[in-house]
């Protein structure tokens, strides 16, 4: 008798974690009707960066830039610019992990970075009037420099805007 | 045997005497409406139905409730439409998660790319129906925003996470 509960209970133990997997990949598995060829990389898709913005970012930053400060992902929309106001505020926006790692070339990063300051885009008028636009060269140079101590930088960046009198709303600090 | 009758009849006289016919169909005609109308007035999260975009254009070729089905061509997870929601909404109970991700999938009927979100549904137990592993557009772990493999769950309430749904957000153009 107690050998049988034994061996059940092994049995149950060893089976439990295969009843909590979400799902086994399965080695047969083909490609979905109509998406049998390998997909395009991004960085050659030449999608515009409103579709990039979608594609790789819009996930977390949802889809104008509100984020989701519950869960550390800061708000960008009508504040994103101010990081241009301040030293090392434009270089942020490339090393960041977000955009650095992302899966666009540098032409498309520089691109979206653009479309994203724009006036009328997420950066809602919080860019400096007169920003020059960023470049594949610029993208370049300062995207493979790692941010050591991203918190820490970040809140220097935020703390300088605050010096400049301009209001911090509480979700750009997640 | 007596009392047994008795019984009844007097119950029954005494249903007679106290209604009447037209009462009980105005009072079960009453109980209808309501019961249609409670849907509309009840307090229901409706979030998740908002996140529903609108159908491809060109036909939209597929059963929802088959991993073959073209939008989840890069789906990791339990198929909402086969646990209590659609291919597009959540089942009653669960939260959508806002924070997700996003991949493209091309839709046979017309060879276009369209960009698909894949939300996660929380806040019950895996719904362990149709279980789906398909990684067309997915990318590996350290692309966290291109994973499938996450609990994308981390944007809602509570981090069980129950289903999958695939919503068309656009063209990939």
């Amino acid at each position: 008798m107690r050998s049988t509960i034994c061996i059940l209970t092994l049995a149950l133990i060893i089976a439990s974690p295969m009843g909590e997997a979400r799902t086994m990949p399965n080695p047969n598995q083909k490609p979905a009707p109509g998406n049998e060829t390998q997909q395009t990389p991004i960085h050659l898709a030449n999608y515009s960066p409103a579709v990039n913005y979608q594609l790789q970012c819009l996930g977390c930053h949802l889809t104008n830039g509100e984020g989701a400060p519950r869960h550390d992902i800061p708000m960008m929309k009508g504040f994103v610019g101010n990081f241009l106001k301040v030293e090392g505020g434009r270089e942020f926006l490339i090393r960041v992990p977000g955009a650095s790692l992302s899966a666009l070339s540098n032409q498309q990063l520089a691109e979206l970075l653009n479309w994203m300051l724009r006036d009328d885009g997420i950066a809602g008028g919080s860019a400096p009037k007169n920003f020059k636009p960023y470049t594949e060269q610029e993208v370049e140079t300062n995207r493979g420099v790692m941010i050591k101590d991203l918190i820490g930088h970040r809140q220097n960046l935020i703390e300088q805007i605050r010096n400049l009198n301009i209001d911090i709303p509480a979700d750009v600090i997640p | 045997m007596k009392f047994l009758d008795r019984f009844f009849e007097r119950s029954s006289r005494q249903v007679a005497n106290t209604t009447g016919r037209r009462h009980f169909i105005a009072k079960f005609g009453s109980l209808v409406a309501v019961g249609v109308a409670a849907p509309v007035l009840l307090p229901i999260d409706r979030t998740s139905k908002a996140l529903a975009a609108g159908a491809p254009s060109a036909g939209d070729p597929g059963d929802p409730t088959s991993c073959d089905y073209w939008r989840y061509c890069s789906v990791d997870g339990f198929l909402c439409a086969c646990c209590g929601g659609s291919a597009t909404t959540c089942p009653p109970g669960t939260e959508a998660s806002q924070v997700t991700w996003i991949g493209t999938c091309r839709n046979p009927a017309d060879g276009i790319d369209y960009i698909i979100s894949y939300n996660d549904c929380c806040g019950k137990n895996s719904c362990n129906q149709c279980a789906c592993a398909r990684n067309d557009s997915e990318e590996p772990l350290y692309r966290p925003f291109n994973n499938n493999d996450i609990n994308w769950c981390l944007g809602t309430k509570s981090n069980l996470y129950h289903c999958t749904v695939s919503i068309i957000k656009g063209v990939a153009i």
